[in-house]
């Protein structure tokens, strides 16, 4: 059980998401990063789908009422526990009393804190994430305050006496300078000028300071939609990339309407959101077209990827039993 | 029988004296612990008798990985004062890094280990002076 001292209000409980409510008009809400938030769940043992506390703005402290174990993983913000510095993948113990404290962001943009079992809020509409348009999920369907109690959903499992930090994938390819995101040619895409073509898939764009948990918006090359008359409004899915009249693009996130009228240029494919949710204002971001299949392709590495730190975790486990 | 505890006992009074191998003979048990030569444990002790020594040991079969690369974490370096279950690097198999800590309050007073250096569960991987 861990108590909230301070944080910033823009931090949530989320899930992978609520599925399944979208031609009613709901959209998925759900995690922006599912890479390290799975990653937090499976240092505990938890299923990955396990609710955990997304928290984008930093400093945030906590204080852990009774000792027991939690893990982090996401956005490096000079963590420390009892004044101990955590790395920015952690899964170990508290103490009670033991204050969990994040500092400034230096690399990433978002921390995922998890307890063991998930955190224990209800389940709405199967999900456990927080909607924030329509007020429900998550705790009590709003952004965490100071004096709020996270509770653990199963008893503290004692983890052996060692911590943990994993081998993330990197968020930029070695050297590269900017954040790389495959995506596929969306609806409209044929309706743009080929020069904006051209300039969508080969120049950078930059995250400006309108981006949050809906979208981002980006700054760069101006786009030319060409097509006249006017568009019908269709379903919108996180990673669309819609580009509005200013000729600027924006990207769909976690909690993206499900509808929208804006001309569609591409579709971020889902392995990559996380990276676009690591990202800063001012970081540089470039579209990389890919096919389906590459799409697809990139879906099951990255469960693979998942699977095999669930075996190594098992591994590093069951040596530890066979020393204790 | 000897547990982890008694283990980790005797191989820091190994460490501690330099005794290389030890063997123990009791009823029908027998036990021989052998530690890999290195330097002579004792030296920094003599040269600063108010001072102790501690090893922060390997939690894991593994690679060494100092802490400062990926992480987030500042990088540490002989010198420098860290707190008792601080982190100071890890030992990666795969993915995973187990966390080697501090087990006191101290100054690290050996070199850090070259990152790829191979250690065994309960070997030292750094040494830190103690202030008893």
């Amino acid at each position: 059980m861990i108590e909230v001292l301070f944080i910033p209000p823009a931090a949530t409980v989320q899930d992978l998401g609520r599925d399944g409510y979208w031609s009613q008009g709901l959209g998925r809400a759900g995690v922006m990063d599912a890479l390290s938030h799975s990653v937090a769940n499976m240092l505990l043992g938890n299923d990955v789908d396990a609710a955990t506390l997304e928290i984008p703005l930093t400093p945030a402290r906590f204080r852990f009422r009774q000792a027991g174990a939690f893990a982090l993983a996401g956005a490096a913000c000079g963590a420390t526990l009892a004044g101990r510095p955590l790395p920015r993948v952690w899964a170990g113990m508290a103490d009670a009393g033991d204050v969990l404290e994040l500092g400034p962001m230096t690399s990433g943009a978002r921390s995922y804190l998890a307890l063991p079992g998930g955190i224990d809020v209800p389940a709405v509409l199967g999900s456990r994430s927080t909607q924030l348009r329509e007020g429900f999920g998550g705790l009590e369907g709003r952004v965490l305050a100071a004096g709020d109690v996270l509770r653990a959903a199963s008893e503290t499992l004692p983890l052996p006496p060692v911590g943990l930090s994993l081998t993330m994938p990197a968020l930029r390819a070695a050297g590269a300078a900017e954040i790389e995101l495959r995506a596929l040619p969306s609806a409209e895409h044929g309706d743009f000028a080929p020069a904006s073509r051209e300039a969508f898939w080969t120049t950078p764009y930059t995250v400006s300071q309108q981006s949050n948990r809906q979208g981002y918006r980006l700054e760069g090359e101006t786009l030319a939609y060409e097509a006249s008359g006017e568009l019908r409004s269709h379903g919108i899915a996180p990673g669309i990339v819609q580009v509005p009249g200013g000729g600027q693009p924006i990207i769909q996130l976690a909690d993206s309407a499900t509808m929208g009228g804006y001309p569609k240029i591409a579709a971020v494919i889902e392995p990559d959101l996380w990276r676009i949710a690591q990202a800063r204002p001012g970081d540089r971001l470039r579209f990389r077209q890919v096919t389906l299949a590459e799409a697809a392709l990139a879906a099951r590495t990255q469960q693979e990827w998942l699977a095999g730190i669930r075996t190594q975790l098992e591994g590093f486990l069951t040596r530890q039993r066979g020393w204790l | 029988m000897f547990d982890k505890q008694d283990l980790a006992r005797l191989l820091d009074a190994m460490r501690a004296h330099g005794v290389g191998t030890l063997e123990i003979e009791g009823g029908d048990m027998f036990l021989r612990l052998a530690l890999p030569a290195g330097p002579a444990p004792a030296t920094a002790a003599e040269a600063k008798p108010a001072t102790a020594t501690a090893a922060a040991c390997s939690p894991d079969i593994g690679t060494f990985l100092p802490r400062g690369s990926d992480d987030g974490l500042p990088a540490i370096a002989p010198g420098d004062a860290v707190r008792a279950a601080e982190l100071l690097g890890y030992v990666a198999q795969g993915a995973v890094r187990a966390a080697v800590t501090a087990p006191a309050d101290g100054i690290i007073a050996s070199g850090i280990p070259a990152p790829g250096t191979l250690f065994g569960h309960g070997d030292p991987v750094l040494t830190l002076e103690t202030r008893p």
